[in-house]
């Protein structure tokens, strides 16, 4: 077994006891359900961007799509929330198919134009026109299933199982595969890597995380609206958690969640009139001294980081 | 399949970029142990000929028949799956990986039997620095890696462009009688290179091409006699 999977065995076990008793001896739920949220997205968005290479800066249309997808079958299909979540996930991957042609597109016109596929969506649903489906700009209600208990464990399910997701790849010869798609996709085709198929997996994989993630979100606001799930925020704030962590690694996006994850509230809390300042100076630090996140600091000692 | 024929038969290939014909209806033959050089000024095709045959783009005519089957319609995975691998000029490693993991990725994924990537290292002479990132080698070590990446998925074709340039002379010899020996061992070979002294070396038999087209085949001798490649070198 690759020392990846053991060490991932580990993160796993941490992460679970760590969600299981936080909330004994701290009552904020919704605090730590979007901590889970974010870890998760954080690592979802890893599968793509830092084992594959490619940023999705509108990484967050999957996970307005997933919360819609999933509120839409809680509607109109009037199925259970836990079904309505894999509806959601569903949704997100339906969307990453329709969205694979852009991967035509290399770097910064990848970004680019996934962000605009992003804003389209979020124009799509909150067109008025579709207010018989989506509800258009008035926002989804969904009190028949209200239950914040049910929704923060199925978020830490998410999170668990994007964990090991992560930690799987990474082990694998699919891991070793994607780190070849992104180091030199030409050079990956001349060594018998099928990089189209591949690539597409690793995409929708990245995107099935998002929309399982925004479906429980919804489930656990149960009020939102378009601009709550398909806010750029969500996918800005995801990008900087995987940055400040370290991309490409199991921890990485985990550790840097629960750092400026934690870092926004506390300022936020204790002293918002700086937490621009100081949230600003953190991510300017970050770039300028520490490109390759906070594993890197861990690398550079040479300890081998999962 | 019979030692006579051919494992690579390419018929009236053409491609054009814009209104740049860069090939323009080449047609040859390589054999099973068999070395075929590839020569002509710069610009004449050599490596757009090879990025045919690996398959990085379709072509626009002609036939790439390869064991008899035409492949000009396959990924360039299932070429390589198929038994075709190829160096490239400027080499191109997976910079962020080990040594090791660079060749792990092709003998993983060439389909078929395991190879076991550290032989192959062996082989190459880069064993010692298996677990160094690939981006700390020097250029010529990177050409090497190159090869080794090519090696590991065992090719019967191998497409070699331009490995000579920038070794040096020890280097140089040592490359020649390497891709030898791959041809004794029955490997077919196409072998493009600016360095006569080498091509002399290595290939059984040369091709010379000019703006697209094949000017000249057979021996290198008899080459620099022909007035046609005497015209396309120096400008007649």
């Amino acid at each position: 077994m690759p020392k990846t999977w053991r060490s991932t065995a580990v993160i796993v076990a941490i992460t679970l006891l760590t969600f299981v008793f936080v909330p004994y001896i701290y009552n904020n739920q919704f605090l730590l359900f979007n901590m889970m949220m974010y870890m998760a997205l954080a690592l979802g968005l890893n599968i793509i961007y830092g084992y594959t290479g490619y940023l999705p800066f509108g990484y967050v249309g999957f996970f307005g799509a997933g919360a819609y997808g999933g509120a839409l079958a809680i509607t109109f299909l009037h199925w259970s929330p836990y079904l309505a979540v894999i509806v959601g996930g569903g949704a997100a991957v339906l969307v990453g198919m329709i969205l694979i042609p852009l991967f035509r597109l290399s770097g910064a016109y990848f970004s680019i134009a996934n962000l605009a596929a992003a804003e389209a969506l979020y124009y799509i649903v909150a067109n008025p026109h579709l207010e018989s489906i989506t509800q258009g700009p008035y926002g989804i209600s969904l009190p028949q299933v209200y239950d914040p208990n049910g929704a923060y464990w199925t978020m830490l399910f998410i999170l668990l199982f994007a964990l090991v997701l992560s930690g799987f790849i990474r082990g694998s010869r699919f891991g070793l595969a994607l780190a070849a798609i992104r180091e030199n996709p030409l050079s990956a085709s001349m060594s018998g890597v099928n990089v189209v198929k591949l690539r597409s997996i690793s995409w929708l994989l990245s995107a099935l995380v998002a929309g399982l993630a925004g479906a429980t979100f919804g489930w656990y606001i149960s009020v939102f609206y378009p601009e709550t799930v398909f806010g750029l925020g969500i996918g800005v704030f995801t990008i900087v958690f995987v940055l400040f962590g370290g991309i490409g690694t199991v921890l990485g996006p985990i550790v840097g969640t629960l750092i400026l994850y934690g870092a926004y509230n506390y300022i936020g809390i204790s002293t918002p009139q700086y937490f621009q300042l100081v949230y600003g100076l953190i991510i300017v630090l970050l770039v300028l001294f520490l490109p390759n996140g906070l594993v890197s600091l861990a690398k550079r000692r040479g300890i081998d980081v999962p | 399949m019979s030692p006579e024929a051919p494992i690579l038969e390419v018929e009236g290939l053409k491609k054009h970029f814009g209104g740049l014909k860069a090939l323009d209806g080449v047609s040859f033959s390589i054999h099973p142990g068999e070395i075929l050089g590839l020569a002509g000024p710069n610009g004449s095709g050599k490596t757009t000929c090879i990025n045919a045959i690996s398959g990085v783009f379709r072509v626009d005519g002609g036939q790439i028949r390869y064991l008899g089957q035409p492949i000009q319609h396959l990924p360039a995975y299932r070429r390589v799956r198929h038994g075709i691998n190829r160096t490239f000029q400027v080499p191109r490693p997976f910079l962020g990986l080990t040594v090791l993991e660079n060749v792990m990725v092709a003998a993983t994924y060439r389909g078929g039997r395991n190879v076991n990537p550290r032989h192959i290292l062996e082989d190459i002479g880069l064993a010692e620095h298996a677990d160094r990132p690939a981006r700390s080698l020097n250029s010529s070590q990177q050409k090497m890696l190159g090869l080794a990446r090519a090696l590991a998925t065992h090719p019967r074709l191998l497409l070699v462009d331009e490995i000579g340039a920038g070794l040096n002379p020890v280097e140089l010899s040592s490359m020649a009688e390497r891709l030898r020996s791959y041809a004794e061992q029955g490997m077919a070979l196409l072998v493009v290179e600016h360095l006569m002294d080498f091509l002399d070396r290595v290939t059984d038999r040369l091709l010379v091409m000019d703006a697209g087209n094949t000017l000249f085949s057979g021996k290198l001798q008899q080459a620099t006699e022909d007035s046609r490649v005497i015209e396309a070198f120096l400008g007649g």
